[in-house]
């Protein structure tokens, strides 16, 4: 095994050398190509609406012109430094890029509003080096026990495990349970629309041809989330100069780093075993992550109002996830998100057939592209830890100059989303529902899971009942499911009874309250 | 024993002020009544899709059981708070969001005609309007800049299929 680390360290540390008038110049070509993948990866991943999936799916060709190994470092660079962008985005102006980021938006957009937007920056940097680095370590010890694991859910066990992840939105609720209930229906209902995928039919379109591929979830997280937001500043505005966040010790404090480092080890943990799972996997794990860490809390009420754990644990099992996800794709050859289909096509492009054979066939591109991940998540930590100085800069920018500018940008990426003004329209109704939303004491969180986990829910809860061929009595009869199952309601009635017997104490209105008299 | 309104009540975000008047309508009677007419929207567009059998779930099985689901919630939620302490309602300063809202209309309607460069400033130039703290020459000046710069950020750095300035009768840059 060690060998094949080394192996994997001599690929990435590979010198080539360069003619320059005549010298041969040593230049660690995979190295730099690691380095620029993840700076453009960041620059390119903050951008309100661009996701990891669109910055990988503009850059990727840049990386024709690369040879197989140097592609897919500088790919695996950018993955990184997209997810890490989109967090960046998530806690600054509380966009989430994707559906990993939704968590980190709660508390990191709390912190950045008051002053410690560098702190929660540099715990997301740190934590996501401490679970890449455990990932790459699960990558390397338990590919193969794993990826078993993995063929071993069929579609019931993902039923169970989606409505596992569902019932644990609930408990990212700061407000009452059965609110964040109609938030997850809610959210359920809006994937529902467009073409169904087995039989083709047209749900809620209500005409418009437009939604027949269904709503982008940009779209929504851009309204509901970046919009809306900017709508509620607006709204509680006195006048003055509002700064979004005010200056304060650009990185995280060594208490703070204590306090975190449970959390990002916990979210490793998570992180690491649910990416494993396609699909659903990647998404859960940060929102299983601040549900633990919510439930472990010595003052849970301190979770929504800038808990620095809230960031930390997420933000690790995010990054933990992004590795574990690459299993099924190298050992099976299947890739388990969009993401990492794309990286398959580049993959292919290069005439490299992913799949159990590459580890024999391939082990330099093998044991490379594994050693490059944890080369760049150190890179990321390495290019970030300075740029948080830039981006709190940033934030000093006067409010009323820089909503505008993300109102902007927003506004172009959501119209390159299918070239489409309806994209920028049904944004903007979003941003309108995330704004009453708020006024009337919902939260928005819980939509955007179970917007993305409503699709998934439903092609396995076919998918189940067509192998058993109908018989509803599958979900319970095959143990891991119903061992799932049984695990989500635990959590959920454990978490409702406690609630009612603990006070909750709020900071802004400084009021004792009660979740619920029961 | 149960105060079903209050269970809903919850700890929101924001939370108006409970007075000690009779029962009433409250930001959760609004909030349950809209769900109800979402539920029902949902359920008579998806009315015609079929809802399957066991062995073959159709299409309009899962937009009408969360639309029943979110209509049902709605209900509850409706009545609960009805027998509870009328709240004065949140008030909403729409005329900010409506400025938000438009400007982003506005954009929408520009960006095919004109171009990337005009939509963006206006879109700029009017959302930025609806700052309090507005300082018209400041705005006026950021908006050009920031048009420019992001205009050619995405047209040159994405590609993006929109021309930067399209003037009717001359032509699409």
């Amino acid at each position: 095994m060690w060998d094949n680390l080394l192996l994997g360290l001599s690929v990435n540390f590979q010198i080539s050398w360069f003619d320059l008038f005549g010298f041969a110049i040593p230049v660690p070509t995979y190295i730099l190509l690691c380095l620029a993948g993840c700076l453009i990866g960041t620059l390119i991943g903050v951008l309100p609406g661009l996701g990891p999936v669109a910055t990988v799916s503009i850059l990727l060709p840049l990386t024709f012109g690369l040879d197989v190994v140097g592609a897919l470092i500088m790919l695996s660079g950018i993955y990184y430094g997209a997810q890490y962008g989109g967090s960046t985005a998530a806690i600054l102006v509380r966009i989430p890029g994707e559906v990993t980021s939704v968590v980190t938006v709660i508390d990191g957009h709390e912190m950045a509003r008051q002053g410690r937007a560098g702190a929660a920056l540099g715990i997301a940097a740190i934590g996501s080096f401490v679970a890449g680095t455990f990932g790459t370590l699960v990558i390397v010890l338990f590919s193969a026990p794993l990826s078993q694991m993995a063929l071993t859910f069929g579609p019931a066990e993902y039923c169970s495990l989606i409505l596992m992840g569902l019932l644990l939105a609930v408990v990212l609720a700061q407000g009452s349970i059965p609110k964040a209930v109609v938030m997850i229906v809610l959210g359920v209902l809006l994937s529902c629309v467009g073409r169904d995928q087995e039989t083709g039919a047209e749900r809620l379109t209500f005409g418009f041809q437009i939604l027949a591929d269904g709503i982008d979830f940009s779209v929504l997280a851009l309204g509901l989330f970046g919009i809306a937001e900017v709508m509620r500043n607006l709204d509680g505005a006195e006048g003055g100069d509002k700064v979004i966040a005010r200056p304060g010790s650009p990185y995280p404090t060594w208490q703070e780093i204590k306090e975190s480092a449970g959390a990002i080890v916990r979210g490793s943990a998570l992180g690491g075993l649910l990416g494993v799972l396609p699909g659903s996997g990647g998404a859960l794990g940060p929102f299983a992550s601040y549900a633990v860490e919510k439930r472990i809390a010595k003052d849970p009420g301190r979770f929504g109002h800038g808990a620095i754990q809230g960031v930390a644990g997420p933000e690790a099992a995010n990054n933990a996830g992004a590795q574990t996800s690459f299993i099924p794709m190298l050992t099976l050859g299947v890739p388990p998100t969009a993401l990492m289909a794309l990286l398959v096509g580049a993959m292919t492009v290069q005439g490299v057939v992913p799949g159990p054979q590459v580890m024999t066939r391939n082990p330099e591109l093998f044991w490379g592209l594994i050693v490059s991940m944890w080369v760049g998540n150190a890179m990321l930590l390495i290019i970030n830890l300075p740029l948080i100085g830039l981006w709190v800069k940033f934030l000093s920018v006067p409010y009323r100059l820089l909503f505008p500018g993300v109102l902007v940008v927003s506004a172009v990426g959501l119209f390159s989303i299918g070239n489409s003004e309806f994209s920028v329209i049904l944004a903007a109704l979003f941003a309108v529902v995330g704004y009453l939303l708020a006024k009337f004491g919902f939260e928005p969180a819980p939509i955007l899971l179970g917007f993305v986990l409503g699709g998934l829910f439903e092609d396995n809860f076919r998918r189940a009942l067509v192998l058993s061929s109908g018989d509803l009595l599958t979900f319970v009869e095959r143990p891991l499911s119903l061992a799932l199952i049984v695990i989500s309601f635990a959590a959920l009635l454990l978490g409702l009874i406690s609630s009612s017997r603990r006070k909750v104490i709020f900071s802004d209105d400084q009021q004792k309250d009660e979740m619920w008299r029961m | 024993m149960l105060q079903f309104g209050s269970v809903f009540r919850g700890r929101g975000p924001m939370r108006a002020s409970d007075d000690t008047s009779a029962a009433g309508v409250s930001r959760e009677t609004i909030a349950g009544a809209s769900l109800i007419l979402i539920g029902g929207i949902a359920i008579l567009a998806t009315w015609r899709l079929p809802f399957g059998t066991l062995d073959e779930v159709g299409p309009g099985f899962l937009p009408r059981v969360t639309a029943v689901l979110l209509a049902a919630i709605g209900f509850f939620l409706t009545v609960g708070s009805l027998r509870t302490p009328a709240v004065s309602l949140p008030t909403l300063h729409w005329s900010k969001g409506a400025m938000v809202v438009g400007a982003l209309v506005a954009f929408a309607v520009l960006a095919r005609p004109l171009g990337m460069l005009p939509a963006c400033a206006v879109l700029y130039w009017i959302s930025g309007m609806a700052a309090p703290d507005v300082r018209p020459r400041e705005l006026l000046v950021a908006g050009a800049i920031f048009a420019i710069a992001c205009a050619a950020l995405f047209k040159f750095g994405f590609g993006l299929q929109l021309p930067l300035l399209a003037i009717p009768g001359i032509g699409r840059f």
